[in-house]
């Protein structure tokens, strides 16, 4: 099962860098958020990725073509100029990176990437949230439940606090459990192939891919209890980042190779 | 002999010259000032060399994966992907990049380069953001001839304030415009190791300068190459527009090689 990466959204406005990078590109802790999400993928067994690329996707490219040179150490002989690895401690993964426009909405940038998936089924993700999902788990749910699409849900990140109130507008007060009502999207999904029928025309997944499927009540949930956040205003970022230096990233499923 | 160059650190104090890019590639006359660094070593033969690398250590890796090509003239066949560099003299460099880690400190980084030491009875030292027109022969005959395990390159920097001398009541009794003899000395870099000294690193969890060099120089097994020509670090923008001027003017005092 391949893994579709929604990484060509607009630049990030998370670092001061002077020039704009895509977000999936912004680094944690040395290596861009891109590189986590597939880490994390390749540890629970998913090593086939398909990157909707757009702006700055030559970036993205670079990064990936010059994969081995960032991961080991290397001579440069500039005599020759040959260049030899040492240590090589690359990846085992295959990575295509499509150009699915600048401007393109998600649902359109996944339509777009559809012939290089294979098998019955794909799952796709965005390129800027964290999460520690058991992706093996939410497929064996998917599975089971024989719907055209899971949805990954999990508890609000919690910048907003949610407010306890009755039918009627009465406030409740203070309750700690109020959060075990609420869920928001992850963004990760797994797809059946002909739920790529209902990918037509530049709308975002949300707007009209996932209400065609409602429609159809073809669409199920997955529950995450675990860690998911998103990466995108510069508080996730630096907490994130905390997490990372700390060495207490939910997220880090792998270990250090 | 192999030239161990220390490019990893942060940078900090060099703030906005530094937040696109670490500050061994900080630029001085267009160049990175790693580059005026290692064409001081190349100037006296030595050829070979060992970055540390760290923050954005990937900038440091793609300038010399392209340096060839940046530096020569160049045929792109579009319709195979090759090219072909045409005139193939740049500079007889051997540059390994090594990643040392973004947060490791500077003893950590030299351990994690000891495998590209190889079997060497000696390795040269210096740090990634400073230059002078340190006569390297000499510092290797000196450290030669001690016999010690380490030496270090040791500089009076410019003064930044004259010194006055007090009297009674506040009196000002001499006013001494920035002596720089009376400056005290400083750790310059361009240092010279045994290989001993890897014994001095203990698991690498600290700056070189703290524990090792203290237990060096207890054991007596340190030594100062007294350098007292030129020697500038690239600390902040001050340094580096100070150091970006003497380029225009062709004062660079560093630049010891014909173009």
């Amino acid at each position: 099962m391949k893994v579709i990466i929604l990484a060509g959204g607009m630049p990030s406005t998370l670092t001061d860098e002077r020039e704009k990078l895509p977000k999936p590109m912004v680094n944690i802790g040395g290596k861009p958020i891109l590189w986590h999400i597939m880490k994390k993928y390749a540890a629970q067994g998913f090593r086939e990725f398909v990157i909707c690329a757009g702006y700055k996707i030559d970036m993205i490219k670079d990064y990936f073509k010059d994969f081995y040179i960032y991961q080991s150490d290397i001579t440069v002989d500039l005599r020759t100029n040959t260049i030899k690895i040492h240590r090589n401690v690359s990846e085992d993964w295959k990575v295509t990176v499509v150009d699915t426009g600048l401007y393109s909405a998600t649902a359109q940038r996944v339509s777009l990437v559809e012939k290089y998936t294979d098998g019955d089924s794909c799952i796709v993700t965005y390129g800027d949230c964290l999460d520690d999902i058991d992706i093996k788990d939410v497929a064996a749910h998917h599975r089971s439940h024989g719907k055209l699409a899971t949805m990954v849900a999990a508890r609000p990140s919690g910048r907003h606090a949610l407010l306890a109130m009755d039918r009627e507008g009465n406030y409740l007060g203070m309750r700690r459990d109020i959060s075990r009502e609420a869920w928001t999207n992850t963004g990760t999904y797994i797809l059946e192939k002909s739920a790529f029928n209902f990918l037509t025309g530049n709308y975002s997944l949300e707007e009209q891919f996932l209400e065609r499927l409602v429609e159809r009540r073809q669409i199920d949930t997955y529950c995450h209890e675990g860690f998911w956040s998103p990466v995108e205003t510069k508080r996730d970022f630096e907490q994130m980042q905390n997490l990372w230096n700390a060495g207490a990233a939910p997220w880090k499923l792998w270990q250090e190779g | 002999m192999k030239v161990v160059i220390l490019a990893g650190g942060l940078g900090s104090r060099l703030s906005e010259e530094t937040v696109d890019r670490p500050k061994p590639m900080v630029e001085i006359g267009g160049r990175p000032i790693l580059w005026h660094i290692m064409k001081i070593y190349s100037h006296y033969g030595f050829q070979e060399f060992i970055i540390c690398c760290g923050y954005k250590g990937h900038m440091i890796k793609e300038y010399f994966t392209h340096y060839h090509m940046y530096q020569t003239n160049t045929t792109f066949d579009l319709s195979d992907g090759g090219h072909t560099d045409h005139n193939s003299a740049t500079e007889p460099w051997q540059v390994t990049l090594a990643n040392t880690g973004l947060s490791t400190l500077t003893a950590g980084r030299i351990l994690r380069i000891r495998e590209y030491i190889g079997g060497d009875e000696e390795f040269m030292l210096t740090y990634g953001d400073g230059v002078g027109d340190v006569d390297i022969e000499a510092l290797l005959a000196f450290h030669r001839a001690h016999g010690r395990i380490a030496t270090i390159t040791t500089t009076r920097p410019e003064g930044r304030f004259g010194a006055i001398k007090i009297g009674e009541h506040g009196r000002v009794e001499s006013f001494k415009e920035k002596a720089r003899k009376d400056q005290s000395w400083v750790n310059a870099g361009f240092m010279v190791f045994n290989r001993k000294v890897f014994d001095y690193l203990g698991d690498g969890s600290m700056m070189l300068e703290d524990e090792p060099f203290e237990k060096l120089a207890k054991a007596g097994e340190m030594m100062a190459f007294c350098h007292e020509g030129f020697w500038s670090p690239m600390d902040n923008l001050h340094d580096r527009e100070y150091l970006e001027g003497l380029w225009e003017k062709g004062q660079a005092f560093w630049k010891l090689w014909a173009e």
